[in-house]
């Protein structure tokens, strides 16, 4: 019989992108970074999570799925936009199949980049019927993965400005989506950007939610001070248990210099032969004829160097493999020296942003798969977990309230409120405060008013995504992302004055019902403030 | 909501009205900004501009006309009396306001024609922690000038509760409040030094939150690499104060009562 474990590694994994869907137009190019991640990311992914499943492993793993994201993916349109991408990206591999043919060393990447197209497209057509989200809800069913929600448009909540309604909304419309997709009420709730502040948790106890995570130091800085530091959840007043991000397991895989994806062996991600190629031969597969990624790419990281070398796979998935071997030897250390200072099993929590793997990390996938055979078959000192299995295993833990926290840069508040983004909050402030009016004006619409006020919700909430400020931040896309805000802070505000000036003009809702239209069963009263007890 | 409408209609009309009554909803705000203020009002393009004209060409020929522009420009401000705190991180909190046209009226009916544009606005902080606005820790001005809607407030330490309020000094010497914020408290920036009885810390504790810092279980450096890294982010702060042009007036001192509602 196997021993008890020292501890527990909890892994998961946080899937997001924002609501990117022009029915009128695939002209934007930010349309692609679903296409992309559904190809690189999310299929790979599940395919070892099935692959574990079929070989019979008994692994848990946790799995976010953000409300645009589940949204996004079971949308008809966006899955046939899909499915012509990839037409396309195929029509491209075998010409580089036979471009490439005489060429010993690239011949080879281009029939695996044709192939892993081929598999992509079957998987998606006949696997999941065009729906991934079947294939998460297969391995939720199963027992292996547990998947839980984040907020509705992946709001940054400590930066509501007060306005609990805005945080309320954005906590309960998480949870809505997520009981249309996969049924029950999630246990789990995934902040965005692993936002917390003292308050939020009362939020996500009213909808049921058992626990959530933030940064290590907003369970460090926990007040009282967690007698586990971050190798324990603590419970916030309100019951929710907060689940701290393990530093050391973090840096192993996100360092951008001692991280794995920056290995000389990995695949180069910013090689691509969108660039490489000549430009007549590649326009047609461009977006819009513009140079950028199409995805195949032959080259690996090499070294800091502009002068890459060619990919070698078989070297690639080796070195995913000994990194796999570190990471688990890393943790087995780690949980034997907490569990020889701790009174009970400590819990290690390795979140990483889902796009990650595959994506930016070509062989994060693999690595993954590695990690968690080796952690279930070749050791014995740590145990694979969801959060809520620690919790039945220890349902008694410190009461102590986190800090304000994300796991942005620095810490706190200042990716999504510094001098490049500040703007905004002005307008989402004060359109949340209209929204709440309204929904004290008008309580119980029926017919277009409430259709309007259903809208003027949609474009609140796809205005307060925090994917704008981070961009902003980020200073590329950052047009799109300013007149993302723009467009949904004024949406809402012609929305609200047509409303309140009884005029509401059934051609324009109906325009924005179709242009903007995710959340088809939202209920506006949720902006109610006397729902609030 | 037909009473609100009407209500809406007639402001649109008649900017005395609007000016003499205060208790307009917040409905007619935007349209109460275009009338006073063209380039400051929440509009999206007016039919005369070519963009606009341009577009509805463009969708009359699709014979359905959706007044949705390719793009909608926001207001620098709304025509409202509001100041927000927002809590950056542990040092740093975020402000921004406006005051509406109305009170800018009636601080000069009240207190002389000049009385605004003369008149020294501060933004003033107060550290409620654990208190209130009547009962402050401390507080501190900061000058604002006439153009500043926002201000980044270096706060002096982490953990903290605080309040803002914007006040004017009239040339006459008075001082009215004219916005009053919501409290914001500042994150922590370090291990709390409450201890729970039933969760006394153990022994290892030292290791244990070296080790959560991210510095590993066996390292001798922990210690100093993360003093220094707090050092330096507060350093940076710093001197971040210096280039936002940190105000002069601004000092933490005792409460002074010589508060008049405007």
């Amino acid at each position: 019989m196997r021993q008890a474990p020292r501890g527990f590694l909890a892994i998961v994994l946080h899937a997001h992108l924002p609501y990117i869907r022009h029915p009128d137009t695939d002209a934007f190019l930010e349309s692609n970074w679903l296409n992309e991640a559904i190809t690189e990311t999310y299929i790979p992914l599940l395919d070892v999570f099935n692959g574990l499943l079929d070989d019979g492993v008994q692994y848990r793993i946790t799995v976010s799925l953000s409300p645009p994201l589940m949204a996004m993916l079971s949308d008809p349109l966006l899955q046939q936009r899909y499915i012509d991408y990839i037409n396309r990206l195929i029509e491209l591999a075998e010409k580089e199949v036979n471009r490439t043919a005489s060429d010993r060393l690239v011949h080879p990447l281009a029939l695996m980049y044709r192939d892993r197209l081929y598999h992509a497209r079957e998987v998606f057509e006949n696997r999941y019927n065009r729906n991934l989200l079947n294939g998460f809800k297969c391995l939720q069913d199963a027992g292996a993965v547990e998947l839980i929600t984040s907020a509705a448009t992946h709001g940054f909540l400590p930066l509501m400005g007060g306005i609990t309604q805005s945080v309320e909304a954005q906590v309960a419309i998480g949870v809505s989506s997520f009981k249309k997709h996969f049924g029950p009420n999630p246990q789990g709730f995934w902040l965005p950007e692993c936002g917390f502040y003292p308050g939020v948790d009362s939020i996500l106890a009213r909808y049921g939610i058992r626990y959530t995570f933030t940064d290590t130091h907003g369970v460090l800085y926990a007040s009282p001070r967690p007698k586990y530091g971050v190798y324990a959840p603590v419970y916030c007043r309100s019951g929710v248990a907060v689940f701290g991000r393990d530093p050391e397991s973090s840096k192993q895989v996100w360092s951008a210099d001692e991280g794995y994806p920056g290995d000389f062996d990995y695949r180069d991600f910013y090689r691509d032969i969108g660039y490489d190629l000549d430009y007549d031969y590649i326009k047609p597969y461009l977006h819009q004829g513009i140079r950028g990624h199409t995805g195949i790419k032959y080259h690996r990281v090499t070294g800091k160097t502009g002068d890459k070398e060619i990919y070698n796979r078989q070297a690639a998935l080796h070195k995913a493999m000994i990194h796999a071997g570190n990471f688990m030897f890393n943790r087995e250390r780690q949980i034997e020296f907490l569990a020889s200072i701790l009174d009970r099993q400590p819990i290690v929590v390795a979140p990483y942003d889902a796009e990650l793997f595959g994506h930016w990390w070509f062989e994060g996938p693999e690595w993954l798969d590695n990690l968690i055979r080796k952690s279930v078959y070749e050791q014995n000192v740590y145990k694979l977990v969801t959060p809520l299995d620690y919790l039945k295993e220890y349902p008694h833990n410190q009461i102590s309230t986190p800090t304000m926290s994300s796991w942005g840069y620095k810490g706190y508040c200042e990716v999504w409120l510094n001098e490049t983004n500040d703007w905004i909050y002005r307008h989402l402030h004060h359109a949340s405060r209209q929204m709440v009016e309204l929904a004290e004006r008008y309580p119980k619409a029926d017919g277009i008013l409430r259709r309007a006020l259903n809208q003027a919700a949609r474009e609140l909430l796809l205005a307060q995504s925090s994917d704008w400020a981070f961009i902003m931040k980020a200073g590329t896309m950052v047009e799109y992302a300013v007149k993302r805000t723009q467009n949904h802070v004024g949406r809402f505000a012609e929305l609200f004055n047509q409303i309140t000036q009884n005029r509401i003009d059934p051609e324009y809702l109906a325009h924005l019902e179709w242009k903007d239209s995710i959340f088809p069963e939202i209920d506006y009263s949720l902006y109610a403030s006397n729902l609030l007890s | 909501m037909e009473d609100s409408a009407g209500k809406a209609g007639r402001a649109q009309q008649n900017r005395i009205e609007i000016e003499d009554n205060p208790s307009l909803s917040r409905a007619s705000d935007s349209q109460f900004s275009l009338c006073f203020h063209a380039s400051e009002g929440l509009h999206r393009e007016t039919a005369s501009s070519p963009l606009l004209a341009e577009f509805k060409d463009r969708t009359e020929l699709m014979s359905t006309s959706p007044p949705d522009p390719p793009e909608y420009r926001l207001p620098q401000r709304y025509n409202e009396t509001i100041l927000t705190l927002m809590a950056r991180d542990p040092y740093w909190v975020y402000a921004y306001w406006s005051i509406s046209e109305h009170d800018r009226h009636r601080i000069c009916t009240d207190h002389g024609q000049e009385a605004w544009r003369m008149g020294v606005k501060l933004l003033r902080v107060y550290d409620v922690t654990g208190s209130d606005l009547d009962h402050p820790h401390s507080r501190m001005d900061i000058g604002i000038g006439d153009e500043a809607t926002s201000w980044y407030i270096n706060v002096p330490a982490p953990d903290r509760t605080y309040c803002a309020e914007i006040v004017i000094i009239t040339p006459s010497g008075r001082e009215l409040v004219l916005a009053r914020s919501n409290p914001v408290s500042t994150p922590r920036d370090g291990v709390s030094d409450v201890i729970d009885e039933e969760w006394m810390t153990l022994a290892g504790f030292d290791k244990l939150y070296w080790m959560s810092a991210g510095f590993g279980p066996s390292s001798p450096e922990f210690q100093m690499r993360f003093e220094s890294r707090l050092a330096r982010r507060r350093l940076l702060m710093g001197s971040e104060a210096l280039a936002m042009g940190f105000s002069p007036l601004g000092q933490w001192g005792g409460p002074s009562r010589q508060r008049t509602r405007g």
